[in-house]
Parts: C-alpha cells; structure tokens; sequence
C-alpha cells in the first residue's frame, strides 16, 4: 500500500512566512522523479525568501529546511533493509536525491545513506567503471569528514585515482570552531580547532577560485592601512565542500602569505555565520558578531569594509 | 582627371582608415585575452542563438536529448558574458574534447580542464585536461558547485558553475 503523507512547512521571518506545501512521496519510480523537483523548488523558495530579507536579518539555511523535509520524507524509505528491496532503477533515483540533500546538508547520516546504497550497487556490480560516481562519492565522505569510510572506498577500487588527500588529526579539540589547515602547502591537511582571538576580528568566508573574493583580496592589498590590520586580524574561511582545489588554495596560500586560507572542518562549528556565499564578511568584537556584509561587486564595497573594521575598533 | 584624383584619394584615405581600425581590433583582442576572444567568437552569446544552434546539427548532440534540453536551459547569458550553467550532464556522459566543443559554443571551453570526472580517451581529451595552453584556466575565476545569485557573490548550488561575468 502507497501512502502519501502532506506536511505543511513553515519558517516565520521577522515581519512574514516563507510556507509551502509538500508531498511526502511514495516509493513509486514517478515519485521519485518529483522528490527532485519538490527539493528544487525547497532551495529555490528559501533563496528567494533569503534575497528579500534585509542584511541584517539572519537568513534562513537551506540546509537547515532540506534536512527537515529529509527527515520527514525520506529517512524511513532508506534503512540498510529497506535498500536491499529497491530495483536498481530505484536504487539510482534514491541516490540522485540524498546526494542533492547532501550536498547542502553535508551530515553524516546522509553520507552513510549515500555509502551504503553504492556499496549495494557495487553488491549487484552495477557501478564498479562508473569513475565520477566514485569521485563524487569520496568527496561527500570527505565533506561529512568520514576519512575512515572514505580510506575503504579507495582500497575497494585501486584502479581509480582518488585525490590523495591526507588528513591528520592534531588532537586539538579545546575549542569549538575547526578548520583544516595545509601542512607543508601539500595534500596533508591538519584538523585543528581556534577560538576567536579577543579585540577585533574579521572572518571572511571566501574560495581562491571565486573571481569576488579574488577582488576583495586585490583591493585589501592595495590598501596599506587595510591590509595591515587584515593581515593579521583575519580568517579567510572556506566553506566546507565535496569539491577541494587543494591546489588552487596551496597556489593562492603561496601567492599571499599575510591571508592564508583555512578550510573550516564544519559549517555548523559557525553557528553565527548564516551564509556561505563568497566573499561574506563577518566582524567580531571580543568574539561577539557585531557586523556582517556579503558580496564584493564589481565596484567594491570599500564602505562597509571600513564600517565593520571601524565597529570592531580595528580602524 | 580632376574628379579620378578625387576619388583615388578617398579610396587610399578609407583603405588607410579600415587598416587602422582593423589594426586596433587585433591589439584589443590581444590586449582582452584569449577567454575574452572566445566570447568573442563564441556563436551563441544570447539564449536563442543557443537554442537555434540546438536545433539543428551541432556538437551539442553529443548529449542525450535530455541531457541536452538541461544544458540549453541552464545556461545563463548576461552582458558580460556567460555567468554560469549547469555541468553536470557534460561530466556524466561526454568526453573532455567533446564538452570542449560544446563550451566553445558560449566562449566558456576554458573550463573544460575543470570538469575534472569528464572522460578522456583519446590524446585531444588528454591535451585539453591536462596540457598547457591558452584555454586552460589559469585565472582561477571559475568556481563549480557555485551560482550567482547576487551581485558579487557565488552561492553553493549544487552542479552550477559562478563564473567572473556576474
């Protein structure tokens, strides 16, 4: 028997209520064709919702809304025992559906969701030559920080050139918000854990290979007194990923000593920042937020860059 | 004879105008950079010529029918350029030189070395991925797995690409 469940999600904002109405599908191959349309339409209305609030506004994680539609409409379908009973067509539009869920939820559980039905696959040889299926598999074992599973998964398939990556523990877990450090500007990347200096402080959430953080970087360096205090009053912080560039990092790291990118080991280690676009700037006062922007245009956004440093007392 | 020196005058003064600019032409092209030039010459710079291009024989048939239908309607033309598009159907089902003719269509085949699950089998694939060239990237201004939503900003989305034309 088909069931077909309805819950009506809402989130209140400030001053109005992003609502919509979704169908918890049932298992059927036509149903899972429209969970993808239904997860779609999710990023979509909350990035919407997002783009009117306010920059002052804390700003809905689609994450956060893609995990509660998970867990209302998909965690009981895929249990390790309900896997073995799928068809291999339904096998595949599982996958395709946890790994967009995946891909901005990042958790583990999904991650063992998205292992567990490849192994099965692999089971009934359906995917051992499938190269980029793999590839993308180890990156969301890497992006749920599951290196054990992820070091399985390559000794499985020897005859596929995984990135190499090595990751080492520092055993540092005083403090709340992690990172992945370079180690040597090689594949060897340090877990280590910071607490926000006291002072003034700026986090800049940013990617070497995002063209606007690359302009805020130009036009810090340009600007003496900028670049002195950024240089050593700054975290350049990458969003966690599936996809790395360790390379372009090393390269960009080499290029610009004074503001070395850092990986951060978890998004939800920063629970203060609500976006992960690059470049957002976050400016912290004795470890408390106390001003944020996003985005560095075209024409800059030298303002609010000098605003925040001022309210932070590093200008 | 008066009226021929004219004319032969006009014809050696709009000859001497044509090479000039035709001389500026090639020391901007030069000076804007081979990503630049293959906007230039890319054949679709706007969403119809692309659709128009679907529609007949095209390197774009390499995809299957859907997969081809997603990547036209993913693709975002702004003034600047290309400002992102959908590439996960070119990892999954084409190789390196075939995605590269495809990106050359919207000036964007610089970032075929990027798609880095793209097949390569034959030595052009292997050119493309891992060769140095002109068209390899080199200014690190294309970002996977990231869109631009907002002036300014690339945000996580999954299968996009933010590119610096934003």
């Amino acid at each position: 028997m088909k069931l077909i469940i309805t819950f009506f999600f809402s989130l209140s904002f400030s001053n109005a209520v992003l609502a919509y109405e979704l169908d918890c599908r049932d298992s059927s191959l036509s149903s899972l064709d429209k969970v993808e349309r239904d997860i779609g339409d999710i990023i979509e209305s909350v990035r919407k919702k997002n783009a009117l609030l306010p920059q002052k506004e804390k700003k809905v994680r689609v994450s956060e809304v893609l995990e509660d539609y998970f867990n209302k409409c998909l965690r009981d379908s895929l249990s390790n025992e309900e896997l073995l009973k799928y068809s291999n067509i339904e096998l595949s539009k599982y996958y395709l559906n946890v790994d967009t869920i995946h891909f901005y939820v990042g958790s583990k559980e999904l991650a063992i969701v998205l292992n567990n039905i490849v192994l099965e696959q692999v089971r009934r040889k359906g995917v051992e030559t499938n190269r980029a299926k793999l590839l993308t598999l180890e990156g969301i074992l890497i992006q749920s920080r599951m290196f054990k599973d992820r070091d399985e998964l390559v000794q499985i398939f020897p005859q596929i050139k995984f990135s190499e990556l090595e990751f080492i523990d520092s055993g540092n877990k005083l403090n709340k918000k992690r990172t992945l450090n370079f180690v040597d500007d090689s594949n060897r990347l340090m877990i280590d854990s910071m607490t926000l200096p006291k002072g003034g402080y700026v986090v800049v959430v940013s990617h070497p290979l995002c063209h606007f953080s690359q302009n805020a970087r130009g036009f810090i360096r340009e600007n003496k007194n900028i670049y002195g205090v950024m240089g050593d009053k700054s975290l350049w912080l990458i969003p966690n990923s599936r996809r790395m560039y360790v390379d372009k990092v090393v390269e960009a790291n080499l290029n610009e000593e004074k503001l070395p990118y850092v990986y951060a080991y978890s998004n939800d280690d920063w629970s203060e920042i609500d976006y992960w676009g690059t470049p957002a700037f976050y400016f912290y006062l004795n470890r408390e937020l106390m001003f944020r922007f996003s985005g560095w245009p075209e024409e800059g956004n030298k303002d609010r860059l000098v605003e925040g440093l001022k309210k932070v007392g590093l200008l | 004879m008066k009226k021929v020196v004219i004319s032969s005058l006009i014809s050696v003064i709009l000859g001497l105008l044509v090479n000039v600019s035709l001389a500026a032409d090639k020391d901007n092209l030069n000076k804007s950079g081979s990503k630049e030039l293959a906007w230039e010459l890319a054949p679709a710079k706007t969403f119809e010529a692309l659709e128009t291009i679907a529609q007949r024989r095209s390197p774009l048939d390499a995809l299957s029918l859907d997969a081809k239908k997603r990547f036209v309607e993913s693709v975002v033309f702004t003034e600047n350029g290309v400002g992102g598009f959908d590439y996960r159907d070119l990892e999954l089902e084409l190789t390196a030189t075939e995605i590269y003719k495809i990106l050359s269509l919207i000036g964007q085949q610089h970032v075929t070395p990027s798609l880095k699950k793209a097949r390569v089998k034959s030595e052009s694939d292997e050119i493309i991925m891992f060769g140095k060239g002109p068209n390899t990237p080199g200014g690190g201004d294309f970002l996977l797995d990231y869109y631009c939503y907002q002036r300014g900003s690339c945000e996580s989305s999954k299968n996009k690409a933010c590119t610096s034309n934003c």
